[in-house]
């Protein structure tokens, strides 16, 4: 666990050193940066706040500039740093969704916009539960490997919210940096509060196929995926990324991982939630 | 063809069934090597050069001498432009 603790709104002002890592939005623009500086990091978010956080991730103090306000605040810690936050105190985090199917979990792992969301909000609507959106923790301290359930509330494109989400959903308040909204778990949209096991991963990726087509990928080629989405604070701490490379080889290795390519139109994930659950079915009983 | 090469602290490989992952620590960069790539890989390991290395695949993959020697000679390149490998 870490502690936040917000402190009075400041200007940012100017980072000495080159930033150790950076997150580019689809506009060329940057979304984040991280600077390593004495007694740790900071994650900066231009416009929106600096989140100072200790070189053991235990403690993280939030600079916000006097604009922003507290829902996004509070929204990008709980997406964007805390996953990076866990990450360095040794928690495997990465960029993904999860439902429950059965009594396990399922993992949708892909590049931003390849509708990883909105399938977890398809199955959440259509008798399942879901378990993480956006930051994806996964325990793997046991013999078994788990998903923890991560903030009980899914963000998507308005387009897929008005297609999917029952009339009384509870939306949440808007943000300032996206024009994505936010859904948060209810009555109709129901959240798994508790860990589930790792059954198989997904990734999303041909958005121009035209059916749903669902491939087993090798460890190799899963592995690199695993890493591609991957949360990592410091990518120049080589005995951190040494050990997050073994941790997720055995997880490419143990676990199934899948290739899934479909139509992106909403009639389609149906046929997309039945190949999966029937896959998740089958792995279960191979197994 | 006579050089040797080392691997450096911050690259690491992770050999999966026939397939080797490669990762560059330090800038993120990772690359996938097929059976005889990561054979390649772990004669660089072993400190062979590139004849060595050659012989050595010809011999157990049972493929012609110029095409193998011409494929290690390309890997290895690749390796080294990538800085995966260094020459020694």
């Amino acid at each position: 666990m870490s502690t936040l603790t917000i402190c009075e709104p400041r200007a940012q002002a100017q980072l000495a050193d080159q930033p150790i890592q950076e997150w580019i939005q689809p506009d060329g623009s940057r979304w984040a940066i991280c600077h390593r500086v004495p007694g740790g990091y900071v994650m900066r978010f231009p416009g929106f706040a600096d989140f100072e956080i200790s070189h053991d991730a235990r403690s993280v103090a939030c600079h916000p500039v006097a604009e922003t306000g507290q829902q996004t605040l509070e929204h990008i810690y709980r997406n964007q740093v805390l996953p990076m936050v866990l990450g360095r105190q040794g928690a495997l985090t990465f960029h993904g969704c999860a439902v429950e199917i059965g009594s396990q979990a399922a993992v949708f792992m892909g590049q931003s916009g390849l509708g990883k969301s909105t399938l977890a909000l398809s199955f959440a609507t259509n008798g399942f539960r879901f378990l993480a959106d956006d930051g994806l923790v996964i325990d793997d301290a046991g013999d078994e490997v788990d998903v923890v359930p991560g903030h009980p509330s899914i963000r998507l494109w308005h387009d897929s919210k008005d297609a999917l989400a029952p009339r009384d959903a509870d939306e949440a308040a808007g943000l300032a940096f996206t024009s994505k909204c936010r859904i948060n778990a209810g009555r109709s949209i129901v959240f798994c509060d508790q860990p589930r096991r790792l059954s198989a991963v997904y990734f999303l990726e041909n958005e121009a196929a035209k059916d749903v087509q669902l491939e087993r990928i090798r460890p190799a080629d899963a592995l690199i995926r695993w890493v591609q989405h991957s949360f990592l604070l410091d990518v120049e701490d080589t005995d951190l990324v040494a050990g997050h490379f073994e941790r997720v080889t055995k997880l490419a290795t143990k676990i199934p991982c899948y290739r899934l390519d479909f139509p992106r139109r909403f009639e389609q994930l149906h046929a997309v939630r039945q190949v999966i659950a029937d896959n998740v079915c089958s792995d279960t009983e191979a197994a | 063809m006579t050089d040797t090469f080392t691997i450096p602290v911050h690259v690491r490989a992770q050999q999966l069934e026939d397939q080797m992952v490669i990762l560059d620590l330090r800038s993120g960069i990772y690359f996938g090597l097929n059976l005889v790539g990561s054979r390649i890989w772990e004669l660089i390991k072993q400190g062979r050069t590139a004849d060595e290395i050659a012989a050595v695949v010809v011999e157990e993959f049972d493929a012609p001498a110029n095409e193998i020697e011409a494929d290690v000679t390309a890997l290895i390149g690749e390796l080294v432009s990538r800085k995966l490998v260094e020459p020694l």
